[in-house]
């Protein structure tokens, strides 16, 4: 009887429900910290399982940036090769002349108004774009972490996060300290190498857009480097330690060592699955921060490189350079737009294939 | 093609006049040519002003105020008007006076593109 009672006792107190924490990341927070407008066009964390979805929506926005653009920068490489005819019919009364050629000054005052007027909007736009990366990547980076160490990927998810964090700042600051200003440095030196027919000016401006590719991509190599061999250490190290211990909780325990074991597989499968989820909603929602900057900005890089080309055939070498420079210009605040946006892409998906199992 | 063979007659026929008055009446002669380059600039303007409405059309095409283009197109003007009158001066043997207001026309163009420097700096100066 006293052996029954006390059977009934111990039924009831396990009957407790055991539910793994649910809870082992703040989902609200990493939602807030991305922009209002990315998690509009991607929705929260919750509705990433719906993908198709968030890419159609992703997709629709960029076709949305596309056709608002289009036409405003189709017109202002227009006005670009318009300048330059009005320039070539004026330099035919020009030729041969004891009066100084202006017509040349005069169409790089032109340019110069006509594409470096709104130069500071584009700016404050990438940089805007680098922010809130930056920002997002704050709360996603350690919640990748800690699903990571939860999966069993200790050592490999600190390590990454480590080095996603220190290659993200330091893009940043290399991007509003240095890369941002020599990109104005580089328009400013183009115009007046155009303007005044200044080879020195001109080799200067080569070397300035040089540098600024340089650090780009050291930066981008960099952090692909670290990030590759730092995974191959320590992932090889979690995999390994992950399966001594179970090993040696099964072997432990006698009769109940397999069942734990599998148990703590099943929640370590859990905090995986939850780690793709974040993972996958962190991919699209800086795809969808990169999205805008990145179809604008290659507008107008195209629009510009075409309109030099089309300069070129009407015979002004000095036009068709500064518009040119202008194209490059755009294209170095493209690259690191897309610097940015890829090195997210490579932390996540690194953190993401995780091998813990 | 019937304006430039109307002008390429006038101007062999006022060099053949030139030719054969100018021992008797020098200052007839020059005369002779000054008016001939006149009638053949009065030619040229009714294609210049042609020429000058393309380019507003271009220029409001660009969107960018005339203001910008006004200095080249004075510019233009005061190297078409140097070169003709310097080669008048030089046909009448007067190389000073030709080479003066070359000088001056120089001075003319570099005072009336100030305006355009001083744009082109202010745009300088904004991206730095």
């Amino acid at each position: 009887m006293r052996t029954f009672v006390f059977s009934i006792l111990f039924a009831l107190m396990l009957s407790v429900p055991a539910l793994a924490d649910e809870d082992i990341i703040d989902k609200t927070a990493i939602e807030d910290s991305a922009p209002a407008e990315a998690i509009e066009t991607v929705g929260g964390i919750e509705s990433v399982t719906d993908t198709q979805s968030a890419l159609e929506r992703l997709w629709s926005k960029v076709t949305g940036e596309v056709s608002d653009n289009l036409s405003k920068v189709l017109g202002r490489a227009v006005s670009v090769v318009a300048v330059a005819v009005i320039c070539g019919l004026l330099k035919v009364f020009t030729a041969e002349n004891a009066v100084p050629d202006w017509c040349d000054l005069c169409g790089c005052a032109a340019i110069s108004i006509l594409c470096l007027a709104d130069i500071g909007s584009y700016i404050s736009m990438c940089r805007s774009a680098l922010e809130d990366v930056s920002a997002f990547s704050q709360s996603l980076l350690p919640a990748l972490c800690t699903l990571g160490a939860g999966s069993g990927a200790i050592s490999s998810a600190t390590v990454k996060y480590a080095a996603s964090a220190l290659f993200m700042d330091m893009l940043l600051s290399a991007a509003v300290k240095l890369i941002m200003p020599a990109v104005l440095a580089f328009l400013a030196l183009s115009v007046a190498a155009s303007a005044f027919d200044s080879k020195r000016l001109s080799r200067l401006c080569k070397l300035l857009k040089k540098v600024c590719v340089l650090l780009m991509t050291a930066l981008a190599i960099g952090f692909t480097a670290y990030l590759g061999i730092s995974s191959a250490i320590t992932t090889s190290a979690d995999a390994l330690a992950l399966r001594a211990a179970k090993t040696a909780i099964s072997t432990a325990l006698p009769v109940v060592g397999g069942i734990v074991s599998d148990a703590a597989s099943s929640v370590i499968g859990s905090a995986e699955l939850l780690k793709s989820t974040v993972g996958v909603f962190g991919m699209l929602i800086i795809a969808a921060i990169c999205a805008a900057p990145f179809v604008i900005l290659g507008l107008n890089y195209l629009a510009y490189k075409a309109a030099a080309a089309g300069v070129s055939t009407l015979g002004s070498d000095r036009l068709s350079a500064l518009t040119d420079s202008v194209g490059d210009a755009f294209g170095m605040l493209l690259g690191l737009v897309g610097c940015a946006g890829i090195m997210m892409f490579i932390s996540i998906f690194s953190a993401i294939k995780a091998v813990s199992l | 093609m019937e304006l430039i063979v109307k002008a390429a007659a006038i101007a062999l026929i006022a060099c053949v006049c030139v030719l054969i008055i100018k021992n008797s009446n020098p200052g007839g002669a020059y005369l002779l040519a000054v008016c001939s380059s006149v009638i053949l600039m009065l030619g040229a303007a009714l294609l210049l002003s042609e020429i000058g409405d393309f380019i507003n059309a271009l220029i409001s095409r660009s969107g960018l105020s005339p203001a910008i283009f006004l200095p080249i197109i004075k510019c233009t003007s005061i190297g078409i008007i140097v070169s003709i009158v310097s080669g008048l001066c030089k046909d009448a043997g007067q190389s000073s006076a030709s080479f003066a207001i070359e000088y001056l026309g120089a001075a003319c163009a570099v005072y009336t593109a100030l305006p355009l420097i001083a744009t082109m700096l202010n745009t300088l100066e904004e991206l730095l």
